[in-house]
């Protein structure tokens, strides 16, 4: 027996040998066991609540579906919904992206053909983990095509699964498009990248079809559609462009511009809006420049350079010329998303709407590390692997990761499509490391497996960067889990508190009073609320309202945001031009809750006075600051919002050792006490004031005929009799348009 | 036992003339059963009347939440009345009608009163005078021919205070007697002088006011050359809900090529037919006859947020008010709205709310001849590609 065969008998090389052996069963199980995980992580939200639907948008999401499930696929792509945006209503088949309705519809009907009965609920709610689990599959596809390496898809599959930051979009019951096209984003990179590694036609209709599915489930396409281009651009002018990124790019850009067309809510704006510039122009470069080399074949040299020349300089000028004639002509425009993602301020300064949702917010450092964790210090070593030793694949991966960088640190929500890129470079970058590590190791104890190399990691080293790494790995497994478990799970819809005792008490107000609703108005009664409620109450209360959170129409929502801030008897007006038979609004004030309306009140008159300019901001602000206690402006304190929410609040004492009427999320006492309403009565507050649903009064029997003045030169000419009934232009004056005898003669 | 003797006992007060309608009427004057005894004559021919005197404690408007009585007529005094203002408008808001008779030295309580129903009394002791339309050269007896909305063919005269109010007739508040031109009052010599005014509530409660209560007195009314019997006839037939009342019912839409009557949406650009009947009250006949509007003033609004049209209703048969038009290009939430505020008759406010929807999918036009080129050249692509892919193909 020699010394070789010897040492290939010991324990180590044993071991060594049976792990290579079994090693692709234990990539198979190391996956499952992470799809599995990816899904056990988001059910934490109902096992500490209830299998609801959460938040706000996902109660249209579930609307929608049910109306879907009921009433077939063709009904959903013509129902014109008249109980939202009332009087305008919404047409929702040409304004929604189905591929979430689609889907989970998809999956009740297979499950009740297989006479499984499942509720369309449990669909809803637990669609999102199930499709979490499926992206963890992708993410690994896509690492692998990146890296060729399993090792480095394993953990990229691991990272994405419990990345905090997609998990907050993705657990049960938040039953949102985010859900389902995080996995669409990663599964069409995969075939992407599988068809730039195989210049496969066939695996360039798979793209195709993925970014279909894409479409179909979420605006965010406009990602993909702008990254593929920016990626074979970069390509083109590092001189890497061959024959297989020709076949990805083509197959990918006219089949998938195709089937977007398909979408009714896209149409042909995948022809004409700005989004999808960027790819019309790579189309036709890609192709010329093939069909330049091709026509090198045929020209002398010389003729070349000035063709060159001559050509380069045309088509520059052809598309910029273009696109400034097609902008200028208003053919093609920027969607005001997509301005804000080019110029962050932009939003801020035209378009409050917009600036007004808190997720489209500057990201800051905090969300940054708490979305993301440890993978925004891991994924620069995977970024610096791609750039170290470039493929196509890699330098994908880098621009996929720089690009969603950026888009991440301009607003909150795209963190959603940052979190798969730092994971899966995160993952390259820790299985690298780990790779570097272990041959050090490796190579200390077989040292005969391994070739000799002149600069190796010493082992001692070694062992401890494992060590570290893999202390920092379960810190961010932890970390995760948190945010799973404590963060994320939480409906919103349901709060809850703990007590001194440490009991969670639980606050149900909101679905008390939407049940409230439900229950005792009429159904074609009419409710205004500031639009976050909209999808709730049209959901759970079943109920018309006037706006919702598909701020489709500016200006409607404006005339809302004037209704809550003009003075009662304004905003009656007001109300009654539109209808409205109940203002619901929602009050923090008893229970510390600072997502209430009266925080989120100048955002209503910023949104009112971008379309009604008598509506003044700082008008509403008492001393320099907004405020609500003595120092309060009238305008403020004569407002509807303010009235209305603050109604009888003077009656009850919120905080020990402070008198009645003090706002324990303000931290003041309220400035205006006693006072009556009224064209409005209180018609319920949910049992700690969060909701207070107020009704219209019908108008008094001799209103605008009363005088009390002795002189009649003074009339008060009825609003109804007036020629023309426009809003008020006085947001805040008491005194009605008087006119006398002479000017009416 | 008990409750068949009730229900026995309610059926015999329902059939007595009980049901007849109750008219309050207060005063503090005997002597007015002596100079208004042709008016009150007129009062007890249709309504069962109850005198009282204005201060006594005697009477309740309001019973265990019931209002006692369904009409009232106040003769104003200078005493306040033991009920507050608020009482007697909530009285009238509650539906019910009221009459006053004013006069020139009437308490501040009256005045308030009348401010309410956007009316003012001219000065304290101040009374109309006209040189010119009087009776016998007296310049305190006033006539005019000026009777709006009520019908009275004769002058009607006046003795007493004026009451003021907007030139105009709005929708609310009229002046169904005015002062001729040539009236004046008062030491700021006021112009536009009402002798009677009027007021109906939302709730088309009717409230009518007199400057002065000469306005009905026998002197007046036994006057043949004066008009101001068929004054006080139409005060009581007007003020107390008789006449110039109005109906509306059997609301109809469809489309008008389909019998199915208030279908759940339209399609926009359909032709729609809109059909609604409207009566009105004939005391004589004691029924509703078919309403006939003389100016073509039924206006049928197509509404969301503004007005997309307005278009008058055609009379058709009977009480039917029909219409027949297109749809706007416009989908939303509509509503059929009727706003008849016709001075005089009751309000008719009438809103029916229907949904316009968008084409569906399906519904657009198909084959169109402008699209040829676009057929053509599509087709003529899938053509060629198949020739060119054999050609292909089979030039190795």
């Amino acid at each position: 027996m020699s010394s070789e065969e010897e040492t290939q008998q010991s324990l180590p090389y044993k071991v060594h040998k049976s792990t290579l052996k079994w090693a692709p069963v234990f990539n198979m199980t190391i996956l499952l066991s992470i799809a599995i995980i990816s899904c056990l992580i988001r059910v934490f939200s109902v096992i500490r609540y209830e299998s609801i639907i959460h938040e706000f948008d996902p109660w249209f999401n579930y609307r929608t579906t049910q109306y879907l499930v009921k009433e077939g696929p063709y009904a959903l792509w013509n129902w014109y919904d008249s109980e939202s945006w009332y009087p305008l209503g919404r047409s929702v088949g040409g304004t929604v992206y189905p591929g979430l309705m689609m889907t989970s519809g998809m999956i009740y009907w297979v499950l009740h053909k297989l006479s499984i009965p499942i509720d369309i609920r449990n669909v809803c709610v637990f669609l999102a983990p199930i499709f979490s689990a499926f992206t963890s599959l992708a993410a690994y596809g896509m690492t692998k095509e990146i890296t060729k390496r399993s090792e480095a898809g394993l953990l990229s599959a691991l990272f994405v699964a419990i990345v905090p930051s997609y998990m907050s979009r993705s657990v049960a019951g938040s039953y949102d498009n985010e859900g389902v096209s995080i996995f669409a984003l990663v599964f069409t990179f995969y075939t992407f990248l599988k068809t730039v590694n195989t210049g496969s036609i066939l695996w360039g209709v798979y793209t195709a079809l993925a970014f279909f599915y894409m479409v179909a489930s979420w605006g965010g396409y406009a990602f993909i559609i702008n990254i593929i281009p920016i990626f074979v651009l970069f390509l083109l002018i590092t001189g890497r462009s061959n024959s297989r990124i020709q076949v990805a790019y083509n197959v990918f850009y006219i089949l998938g511009t195709l089937l977007a067309m398909q979408i009714p809510f896209v149409g042909f704006q995948a022809l004409h809006s700005s989004e999808h510039m960027a790819s019309h122009a790579v189309f036709i470069l890609i192709n010329f420049l093939n069909f330049f080399s091709w026509i090198r074949n045929f020209v002398s040299k010389k003729a070349i350079i000035t063709l060159t020349k001559f050509l380069i300089v045309f088509l520059v000028f052809s598309i910029l010329v273009g696109v400034v004639i097609l902008t200028l002509a208003g053919k093609t425009q920027w969607s005001g998303r997509s301005l804000t993602l080019l110029d962050p301020t932009y939003a801020k300064k035209y378009i409050p709407i917009i600036a007004s949702v808190s997720e489209h917010q500057a990201t800051t450092w905090s969300s940054f590390f708490f979305d993301l964790h440890y993978l925004i210090l891991f994924s620069p070593v995977g970024l610096y692997y791609c750039y170290y030793k470039p493929t196509e694949t890699k330098i994908f991966g880098a621009l996929y990761t720089v690009l969603g960088v950026y888009f991440a640190s301009v607003m909150v929500r795209l963190l959603l499509v940052l979190a798969p890129a730092v994971s899966i470079m995160a993952g390259i970058g820790i299985s690298w490391a780990f790779r570097k590590f272990a041959k050090s190791v490796r190579s200390f104890i077989l040292p005969k497996i391994e070739k000799p190399k002149k600069y190796r990691i010493p082992p001692e080293i070694a062992i401890i960067g494992l060590v570290i790494l893999g202390y920092y790995c379960s810190i961010y497994v932890l970390h995760a889990n948190f945010a799973g478990s404590e963060a994320y799970a939480s409906p919103s819809i349901i709060l809850s508190s703990r007590d001194r005792q440490g009991n969670r008490n639980i606050i149900d107000d909101y679905r008390e009073a939407y049940y409230w609703l439900r229950m005792n108005t009429r159904p074609d009664d009419k409710i205004m609320s500031w639009w976050d409620y909209g999808y709730q109450i049209t959901g759970m209360s079943n109920r018309t309202v006037l706006v919702d959170n598909n701020t489709w129409n500016n200006t409607h929502i404006a005339t809302v945001g004037m209704a809550m801030a003009s003075s009662e008897e304004d905003a009656f007006e007001i109300c009654e031009k539109l209808d409205v038979d109940y203002v619901l609004v929602i009050f923090g004030g008893i229970l510390n809750y600072s997502g209430d309306d009266i925080n989120k009140f100048l955002w209503m008159v910023r949104i009112g006075g971008g379309v009604y300019p008598h509506i003044k901001e700082e008008d509403y602000y008492g001393k320099g600051t907004y405020r609500v206690d003595q120092y309060a402006t009238e305008t403020m304190t004569n407002s509807l919002m303010y009235r209305l929410s603050y109604y009888r609040f003077d009656e009850v004492q919120t905080a020990y050792g402070q008198p009645k009427g003090y706002d324990t999320v303000r931290q003041a006492v309220i400035g205006v006490k006693g006072y009556k309403l009224r064209h409005f009565e209180e018609a319920f507050t949910s049992e700690n004031w969060i909701v207070r649903i107020f009704k219209r009064k019908q108008r008094e029997n001799r209103d605008g005929v009363a005088f009390t003045s002795k002189s009649t030169s003074q009339f008060t000419i009825p609003k109804e009799f007036s020629p023309v009934t426009k809003f008020s232009k006085k947001a805040n004056t008491k005194q009605r348009s008087t006119l006398s005898f002479q000017n009416n003669e | 036992m008990i409750k068949f003797l009730i229900l026995i006992l309610g059926l015999v007060f329902a059939g007595t003339p009980n049901n007849q309608k109750k008219v309050l009427v207060l005063s503090d004057n005997p002597a007015i059963y002596v100079s208004h005894s042709q008016f009150f004559n007129l009062l007890n021919k249709s309504f069962r009347v109850d005198y009282k005197n204005i201060q006594s404690n005697t009477f309740n408007l309001q019973l265990f939440g019931e209002w006692q009585y369904d009409h009232l007529v106040l003769f104003s005094t200078t005493n306040d009345l033991k009920v507050s203002t608020q009482e007697l408008l909530d009285f009238y808001d509650s539906g019910r009608n009221i009459l006053l008779l004013g006069s020139t030295d009437q308490s501040k309580y009256f005045r308030k009163f009348l401010n309410s129903f956007g009316l003012d009394m001219h000065e304290y002791g101040s009374s109309v005078v006209d040189y010119f339309n009087n009776i016998k050269g007296n310049q305190n007896i006033v006539t005019t021919s000026n009777v709006n909305i009520l019908k009275v063919d004769k002058p009607v005269a006046h003795q007493g205070a004026g009451l003021a109010m907007t030139p105009y007739e709005t929708f609310q508040v009229y002046g169904l007697v005015r002062g001729s031109e040539t009236a004046f009052s008062g030491p700021n010599l006021s112009h536009n002088i009402i002798y009677v005014g009027a007021t109906q509530g939302r709730n088309n409660a009717r409230f009518v006011a007199t400057g002065s209560w000469e306005i009905l007195s026998d002197e007046f009314l036994n006057n043949s050359n004066l008009g101001n019997f068929e004054l006080a006839q139409e005060i009581i037939l007007w003020g107390f809900g008789q006449s110039k009342i109005l109906k509306a019912e059997n609301l109809i839409h469809r489309r008008l090529d389909s019998d199915d009557i208030k279908p759940y949406n339209y399609r926009l650009r359909e032709d729609c037919y809109f059909s609604i009947d409207i009566f009105e009250w004939d005391h004589q006949k004691d029924k509703w006859v078919p309403y006939v509007s003389t100016d073509n003033d039924v206006i049928l609004e197509f509404v969301m947020l503004d007005p997309y049209y307005r278009l008058p209703l055609k009379k058709g048969d009977g009480a039917k008010y029909e219409l027949q038009f297109k749809i706007p290009d416009v989908y939303g939430v509509f509503q059929f709205k009727i706003n008849y505020l016709k001075p005089g008759y009751t309000f008719l406010k009438i809103a029916e709310k229907i949904t316009v929807r968008p084409f569906r999918h399906d519904e657009y036009g198909r084959y169109l001849v402008q699209a040829f080129p676009y057929y053509f050249s599509s087709f003529g692509t899938m053509a060629g590609f198949v020739v060119f892919l054999i050609a292909f193909l089979l030039n190795k």
